[in-house]
């Protein structure tokens, strides 16, 4: 329960109007004293039940005042963190990119940040990776495996990628597109390119989109070098002289240092990155939710009573009152009964089972097996909540519980969780080497589903210990023990769209998972040499474009 | 009066709510990897208008666009694995690349069918990932070719490491019409499927795996219909429900009723009789 606390303490100022109700029962009190000659044929009032007429207004109005004010008890505060970043990096593809003023080139150079971002960035971060000369290409879209940036990065080089040049604006806007909304993370875009660029556009991005972080990182040296063209042989302009591409790292600075934008060269990136990131990362939007629980009911139960204890006391036969009792206050009563029975209604059975399955399905088991456990025993859903339970109990491991459960399940269900129920209780016999009793219920599943291979299985594996057993088991395991003893319930296979029936989903959430002939470990290795020969198919390139670039602005 | 105040009291008892105050939290973490087979047998007409590849990018586009909070990853196979988007919460991209589908021979791909292999990239992209729930729906007509990577061992890791798969056989294992362009016009070839449903049926024995027939038009959409509900129900983001409570409200109506009525009576009554 906890404290008890008011939510609006000042709505108890209300409290100083009842000295005017007092002042005002003292006024009626005198205009009738007043007026008794002119009522001479009314008959004079009871003291006592004025009195008492009086005093329950008082704490009818006190309780409902207090209620007013809303008590409350369980005050707790839920931060909700919104997790991760969400970086979209922006790879300049530019001819200028292969400049070797970087060892080995401006591009290489860029790799190594962007490898070097996947290893940084954690489980919840999001990354996505998009290519772009005049136009863009989405490379990665944006998701939470920041292992693949490695491979997406290496599907594209500068001297293969189309529309050689360098439009910033339609990068920036296509990475801005690329982030949901609403925002569920921190939105970061990371740039990397070698300069040329118009200043006033990222200057209005980050204006009109001061949510998302601008981290620009300058790759290559002021001094320069030329572009290689392949070959060995460098890029030359109309007079035959050699391009030097040159990074001028104060200008781009100015572009981008300020709010919401940061601007690094690439030697500052490798150091200074990961804990820009983490900065930008602990900015994450964190929200406070207040939970309560309204502890009104009381006082409003207790003003309620005062309430129709002042209308039933005039009828009252000990209040001395001459009047024949009236019976509308009592059709008043009888009209209020029901409506107040209904409001007392607890929440619905269905509801609670089905609170226990998201419990179940969250592995919390201790509440589950509390919110089952809290089914009646005469409710209809109690021998779903009895299956459910068994489950649990196997789930936890505590087989003679889940026994005793499932026992009441299969006696008590009458439709198609029965066999699942079952064979449930067949597996946790198993479990407790209760041979003969777990062979009786695999044998009750086959013959209603003689298909069921699942339970044929198990029924050998259990027909083939108990053998064992019997010839003093001189046979050492073979590996049979660690076989799949998996409950049937929830496997609709082979689903045929005109019998699908309308057994319910979520009141059937059976353990799955129990025993398996290969660990984890075992399939993440297999995976990790039969599962990563994949090729990598991003979005297709954007056209060649024949018109020459223009401005967007 | 003083029964509705009564009556006022009783509804805020039943502490009524407005639904309305709603807070976005996380998504659900729950991720798809659709795994689609372009081996050539692909093109057979089970649905016409549209070859089973046709109808099976509809379907999926049509998939996609009824969950916008689930992540969802495409994976093509022929003779090999061909990754085109790791689960991901970018529907845009999704549905371009569910449109670039084509068969691998019109791509100039190596044709084959090897499940192995694409059960396995589907399940290394997934096991990567942070989601709670994953799944896999493989849309295939064909059979393993690749005896290095055996399916049953893909599908008994991806059991292993909790991912569910739905198996969507496209057509059965009758002869199955091939259009086919010859120089006097289209022609349509029936071939024998090299459908392999016993092996689709090994595959399924897992607990987390099911296996769907698929060999007509309504079918297969009644088949999607319900993957639509047999995969993760609550896919859309957590909603936390802060609830306005209207019980002040109503309380404080009584109190105004009750007072004004007992004003009313210490007043009005006294001056009626006056007057």
């Amino acid at each position: 329960m906890g404290n008890w606390v008011l939510s609006y303490p000042n709505r108890l100022w209300i409290l100083a109007l009842l000295p005017i109700f007092s002042g005002l029962f003292i006024y009626g009190r005198i205009k009738s004293k007043h007026a008794q000659h002119i009522l001479a044929s009314l008959h004079k009032p009871h003291p006592v039940k004025r009195n008492s007429h009086q005093a329950l207004f008082f704490i009818a109005t006190i309780s409902l005042l207090i209620a007013f004010a809303q008590p409350h008890s369980d005050h707790q505060e839920v931060t909700i963190q919104q997790d991760g970043l969400q970086v979209v990096v922006l790879l300049d593809l530019s001819k200028s990119m292969l400049a070797e003023d970087v060892s080995p080139s401006r591009f290489e150079q860029a790799k190594v940040i962007v490898n070097q971002l996947s290893t940084h960035l954690s489980a919840q971060d999001e990354v996505a990776l998009i290519a772009f000369t005049r136009s863009t290409q989405t490379v990665l879209p944006l998701n939470q495996n920041a292992a693949l940036l490695e491979t997406a990065v290496s599907q594209v080089h500068p001297s293969t990628a189309p529309n050689p040049g360098t439009l910033l604006q339609q990068a920036l806007n296509a990475a801005r597109r690329v982030f949901p909304s609403p925002s569920t993370g921190q939105p970061v875009i990371l740039l990397l390119t070698d300069g040329n660029l118009h200043d006033d556009q990222a200057i209005n991005f980050r204006q009109a989109n001061p949510a998302i972080h601008l981290v620009a990182i300058g790759i290559g040296t002021e001094a320069g070098a030329p572009i290689p063209n392949g070959n060995n042989t460098f890029m030359l302009d109309e007079s035959n002289k050699q391009i030097i591409s040159m990074v001028d790292h104060q200008q781009l600075s100015q572009i981008f240092e300020g709010e919401y934008g940061r601007y690094l060269t690439h030697t500052e990136a490798i150091n200074e990155l990961p804990i820009l990131l983490d900065a930008i990362r602990s900015q994450g939007a964190t929200q406070t939710i207040i939970t309560k629980k309204e502890q009104y009911q009381p006082f409003v139960w207790i003003g309620l009573l005062c309430l129709l204890c002042q209308w039933l006391l005039p009828h009252l036969p000990f209040t001395g009152s001459k009047r024949v009792p009236s019976t509308l206050a009592w059709r008043q009563f009888l009209f209020l009964l029901p409506i107040l029975l209904i409001s007392c209604q607890k929440p619905s059975p269905a509801q609670n089972i089905s609170h226990g399955n998201k419990a179940f399905l969250a592995e919390d088991y201790d509440t589950a097996v509390d919110i089952y456990n809290a089914i009646p025993a005469t409710s209809t859903f109690s021998p779903m909540a009895q299956y459910n339970l068994g489950n649990v109990y196997y789930q936890l491991g505590s087989y003679n519980k889940a026994q005793t459960s499932l026992e009441t399940a299969v006696a008590n269900l009458t439709h198609s969780l029965r066999l699942s129920a079952t064979y449930n209780l067949g597996n946790s016999y198993y479990q407790t080497t209760d041979l003969e009793n777990a062979i009786e219920s695999y044998k009750t599943v086959l013959r209603h589903t003689p298909t069921d291979e699942d339970a044929r299985y198990n029924l050998e594996l259990a027909l083939r210990q108990l053998n064992d057993a019997g010839t003093n088991g001189e046979e050492e395991d073979d590996n049979s023990a660690p076989h799949p003893l998996l409950p049937t319930a929830n496997s609709d296979k082979n689903f045929n769209p005109e019998s699908e029936t309308a057994v319910n989903a979520s009141l059937n959430p059976a353990p799955q998972g129990l025993t398996m002939p290969l660990n984890p470990q075992q399939a993440l290795d297999y995976l990790q040499t039969h599962g990563s020969t994949f090729t990598w198919v991003p979005e297709p390139a954007p056209l060649e474009k024949n018109s020459p670039p223009t401005r967007i602005d | 009066m003083q029964l509705f105040a009564a009556l006022v009291f009783i509804v805020a008892l039943s502490r009524p709510t407005l639904a309305n105050g709603r807070i976005l939290t996380d998504t659900e973490p729950v991720a798809i990897i659709f795994l689609v087979d372009i081996s050539a047998s692909m093109s057979a007409m089970e649905f016409a208008p549209d070859n089973r590849l046709e109808k099976a990018k509809q379907l999926l586009q049509d998939f996609v666009n009824q969950r916008p909070y689930t992540q969802i990853g495409l994976v093509a196979f022929a003779d090999q694995a061909y990754v085109l988007a790791p689960p991901t919460s970018d529907h845009t991209y999704i549905q371009t690349q569910i449109n670039t589908l084509d068969l691998a021979i019109n791509k100039g791909l190596p044709d084959g069918s090897s499940l192995g292999v694409g059960i396995n990239t589907a399940a290394y992209l997934l096991q990567q990932h942070p989601a709670t729930q994953k799944s896999v729906i493989l849309l295939t007509d064909g059979n393993n070719e690749d005896p290095q990577f055996n399916p049953i061992q893909a599908m008994q890791v991806a059991h292993t490491l909790n991912i569910n798969t739905y198996i969507i056989q496209l057509g059965d294992s009758d002869l199955a019409p091939i259009p086919q362009q010859g120089i006097d016009g289209d022609y349509i070839v029936y071939w024998q499927s090299t459908t392999n449903q016993a092996l689709l049926e090994e595959m399924t024995q897992f607990e987390n795996s099911t296996l769907y027939l698929a060999n007509s038009t309504a079918n297969i959409e009644a088949i999607f219909q319900h993957l639509e509900h047999a995969i993760a129900p609550n896919s859309p983001p957590q909603i936390i429900h802060q609830n306005i409570e209207l019980f002040p409200w109503l309380i404080g109506l009584g109190l105004l009723l009750l007072f004004g009525d007992t004003i009313l009576r210490q007043t009005l009554i006294w001056s009626v009789i006056d007057g």
